[in-house]
């Protein structure tokens, strides 16, 4: 399996956990990283990582930086950098990110998109910038 | 100087209170005591001390004592530091402050280790510790953008101190750390946390919420962290 997906398995760090008993209504945002095995209507915003557990069920647009889904989610996914999805997750909305993992299972109903360009496009930015820090500083 | 608050609790205690009395008159710590029981205005002579000069306010009692004290010196500009000796019991303030009893208190005292707290603040009413309702028929609204539903009936607990349990679950969260957590559990495995950095309201038909184990106010209440920092005297082994 992908390296990125064992980041997941001890995902314990988090800023926020949705228990199974637990129902969210709202816009919910955050800075920090979010587990979510209870019920959640409304919105998620975060910078930090999201993980969806199996017993999740969520009705919900998210945006974040990475993102587990094991669970269901009726909403669209936007993740800017990597998204893994487990053999038991649902989802039924668009998905948008950088890198994606699908697991044999797994059910999408909805349109994916995959924007890795952009990554390596922002990282050879990054390189390009650095470079040029280091030809000034050498002047 | 230091002002020692003696709480009423402390006639029911008396071997403990003359045990903390003794180990302060070896480490020559004396000072000026103010019995509650004897007081009918504490709020007075509290702050009358203050106005004198009081160098540390020693709090003998537990919890409800803290609480009471805590919201006096809420609404007074100096900050004066507060140490906590525990006696009989509801002693969690002082357990995650590092001190476990009057016997290790004195020396705890004496080494003036100082953190600075923000205590928290619910309707017109301060508290250190937590709060808490059950959840039944209750209704919590976080940071005024997403409610917060238990479907099994257990109880909300917004903490500002972390306790023992707490603790021992390894969350990380601390009274200086400007936010307040929201933590639901049944059990431990279904357990579920909120960060609070502006507010929570809570609303409930039937239910009222306690402040720091000791007071029971009627909602709505709208809770908070406030702006007032308390130094607290602590020890080693406290749990922040």
């Amino acid at each position: 399996m992908f390296k990125k997906d064992q980041k997941f398995e001890n995902f314990t760090e988090a800023e926020t956990i949705i228990g199974e008993s637990v129902l969210v209504k709202g816009n919910f945002e955050s800075n920090g990283n979010l587990i979510i095995n209870g019920s959640l209507e409304g919105e998620i915003k975060t910078r930090g990582a999201v993980l969806v557990g199996e017993k999740s069920k969520i009705n919900a647009n998210i945006s974040a930086q990475e993102m587990m889904v094991k669970g269901n989610v009726v909403g669209n996914l936007s993740v800017s950098d990597y998204l893994a999805i487990g053999e038991s997750a649902k989802i039924l909305g668009d998905i948008e990110c950088s890198q994606i993992s699908i697991e044999r299972g797994a059910e999408i109903n909805g349109q994916v998109s995959i924007n890795g360009q952009k990554n390596k496009k922002e990282k050879n930015t990054e390189t390009e910038t650095v470079e040029k820090i280091e030809e000034n500083s050498s002047l | 100087m230091n002002v020692f608050i003696y709480d009423a609790i402390t006639e029911k205690y008396k071997r403990k209170t003359r045990r903390f009395e003794e180990k302060i008159n070896n480490l020559g710590l004396q000072g000026k005591i103010i019995y509650l029981q004897s007081i009918k205005n504490y709020k007075e002579a509290v702050e009358q001390e203050i106005r004198n000069g009081a160098k540390t306010i020693i709090i003998l009692g537990n919890n409800q004592t803290v609480n009471n004290i805590i919201n006096i010196l809420a609404n007074i500009s100096e900050n004066i530091p507060v140490f906590i000796v525990p006696i009989g019991e509801n002693n969690s303030i002082a357990e995650s402050m590092g001190i476990k009893n009057e016997k290790e208190a004195a020396f705890i005292l004496s080494a003036r280790r100082m953190e600075n707290i923000k205590i928290a603040k619910a309707n017109h009413l301060f508290f250190i510790n937590n709060c808490q309702i059950n959840s039944k028929l209750s209704e919590i609204k976080i940071d005024n953008s997403y409610k917060v539903f238990s479907l099994k009936e257990t109880t909300y607990k917004i903490i500002n101190l972390v306790d023992k349990e707490v603790y021992s679950k390894d969350i990380k969260t601390s009274p200086q750390d400007n936010k307040l957590e929201l933590i639901i559990k049944n059990k431990w495995k279904d357990m579920s946390l909120f960060p609070i950095t502006k507010e929570v309201e809570i609303k409930s038909k039937e239910e009222r919420v306690l402040l720091d184990d000791s007071i029971k106010i009627e909602t709505p209440v709208n809770i908070s962290i406030s702006e007032k920092v308390i130094p607290f005297i602590v020890g080693k082994e406290r749990f922040f």
